[in-house]
């Protein structure tokens, strides 16, 4: 064994971070991309980011939620101005793509809580997918968007009550499993 | 935190569960990622304002003994093997359509011995791609790697690869690999293309991964030509494209747009596979700012090597 380098150190640290990352940050994109090109590069492009910055991400379970953090702006990104770029092209990860192919579904759902949803901002949206499909709650949320506790609380609490609105207007009963009476 | 009643809804608005993934970080693809992703440069430390990493990856390059520059051969020659314009071509279907039935022949006639219980599969793959990691690649730098994987064929799923020197095997999985995943393939063409999801691009892709990463019997490779015949706007090119250092034909998908191409590219003799490139056919304009000129390589993957081996780390 020869002495580890901080190359080694730095490669070993990378890919410990990788394994306990890689399936939750890939379930986070693969949520908020239905194609399995776009999403095999995006996924790249967050551990990427990882592997330049690895010096800036925490240690513990607070390195998922600087990898959420990552993989949010990296999908927004993509959303926005690199959309028309990316779709329809074919993955620089053809095997990735194709080891995910088959998780993603390209469909427009049309039920009405899909549609109440879309008319959420950007913002509210994502702020109840962090909740109802990451799980997280309110601190590590506060992570994730970079703001803080009080004010993660104040909107999720509107964005909440705003989808609920939608709901209501569109006829569907918000609170068809009532979870402890809790509305 | 109480869990709210509209979480449930949107809940169900979710495409993948996170359960529904375990074990993916073990999968070949996912680990290649890491590798290509570590094989990179270490970054020095610096303000985020800085050079864009695309410079510092060039810089990088050298010092990665697995990963070497290439100068990427576009050159296209004709059939006395003249060099012609690298610009490659679409083609038709009906090419297309001749070299299909000429590739499902070849293949009919090969000689095949199918591999035994406790066999491995062997492929080595060589890819050239752009250093920068995502997005249309405008040009260089490229990065070629190559790799070597075992994989078991008996449906276990297994595989085995170097890391570092040392062949490490990866665990046993439920999941197959793509390649494997539609096993028994059927030798009807339509239905082998009902059961891989239908006529579309996808389909062409998976097809492309099922001849990449396996050797077929006769009948069933036979299949998965007619299969890509039956797949509309496939078409091939009459000229022989150089697939770095060998000649190959182009089947290809042309994007809506019409300016990115996506190919198989097949050993104009034998018709075996030989591997992939996805490129641009014209100049194509990007957010409005930059320009992708046509003949612009996204990447190219050629297998260098297949065989049915009886231990890892064997070669044909």
């Amino acid at each position: 064994m020869t002495t580890a380098a901080p190359m080694d150190d730095r490669k070993a640290r990378f890919e410990a971070l990788y394994r306990e990352t890689y399936e939750p940050i890939l379930g986070y994109v693969l949520r908020r991309c239905p194609s399995a090109d776009d999403a095999a590069d995006l996924v790249s492009e967050v551990f990427t980011v990882a592997w330049r910055r690895l010096d800036d991400v925490p240690t513990g379970d607070r390195a998922r939620l600087w990898l959420y953090g990552a993989a949010r702006r990296v999908v927004a990104k993509y959303w926005s101005n690199e959309a028309t770029r990316r779709r329809r092209t074919a993955s620089l990860h053809p095997q990735l793509r194709d080891e995910i192919a088959a998780t993603v579904t390209d469909f427009t759902d049309v039920s009405a809580i899909a549609q109440a949803f879309r008319q959420l901002t950007e913002n509210e949206r994502e702020l109840l997918r962090l909740v109802a499909w990451e799980g997280l709650d309110h601190a590590a949320i506060a992570t994730v968007l970079g703001c803080s506790k009080g004010a993660v609380r104040v909107r999720l609490h509107r964005a909440r009550a705003r989808l609920s609105r939608l709901l209501h207007a569109t006829g569907f009963d918000a609170t068809p499993v009532t979870v402890k009476g809790d509305r | 935190m109480k869990v709210h009643p509209t979480d449930n809804l949107v809940r169900t608005l979710s495409r993948v569960d996170d359960a529904s993934l375990a074990g993916f970080a073990d999968r070949p693809g996912a680990r290649r990622l890491m590798d290509d992703i570590t094989a990179g440069p270490v970054p020095e430390r610096r303000s985020r304002r800085r050079l864009p990493r695309l410079t510092l990856r060039i810089a990088a390059v050298g010092a990665v003994a697995a990963v070497t520059t290439a100068a990427v051969s576009l050159v296209m020659t004709d059939d006395e093997g003249r060099p012609r314009p690298a610009v490659p071509g679409i083609g038709s279907v009906a090419e297309a359509a001749v070299v299909l039935d000429h590739a499902s022949a070849a293949a009919k006639s090969r000689p095949y011995t199918a591999p035994g219980p406790q066999q491995w599969l062997y492929t080595k793959f060589k890819m050239t791609a752009p250093a920068h990691p995502s997005g249309i690649a405008t040009g260089g730098p490229y990065t070629t790697k190559s790799w070597e994987l075992w994989r078991r064929v008996d449906g276990k799923n297994q595989y085995a690869a170097y890391e570092n020197g040392k062949l490490g095997k990866s665990p046993a999985t439920r999941e197959a690999p793509l390649a494997a995943r539609f096993d028994p393939l059927p030798t009807d063409p339509d239905a082998l293309l009902r059961k891989i999801g239908g006529g579309n691009d996808l389909a062409f892709h998976t097809l492309g991964t099922i001849l990449a990463e396996s050797l077929h019997p006769p009948a069933t490779e036979a299949a998965i030509f007619q299969a890509i015949k039956l797949i509309p706007h496939v078409t091939a090119t009459a000229g022989v494209v150089d697939a770095d250092g060998r000649p190959a034909v182009s089947l290809g998908l042309t994007d809506p747009a019409g300016w990115l191409r996506s190919e198989i590219l097949l050993d104009p003799k034998t018709y075996r596979y030989l591997g992939e490139r996805s490129i641009t056919v014209q100049d194509h304009r990007v957010d409005g700012k930059v320009t992708v000129k046509r003949g612009t390589l996204q990447f190219i993957q050629v297998r260098e090597a297949v065989g049915v081996v009886g231990e890892p780390g064997e070669r044909p």
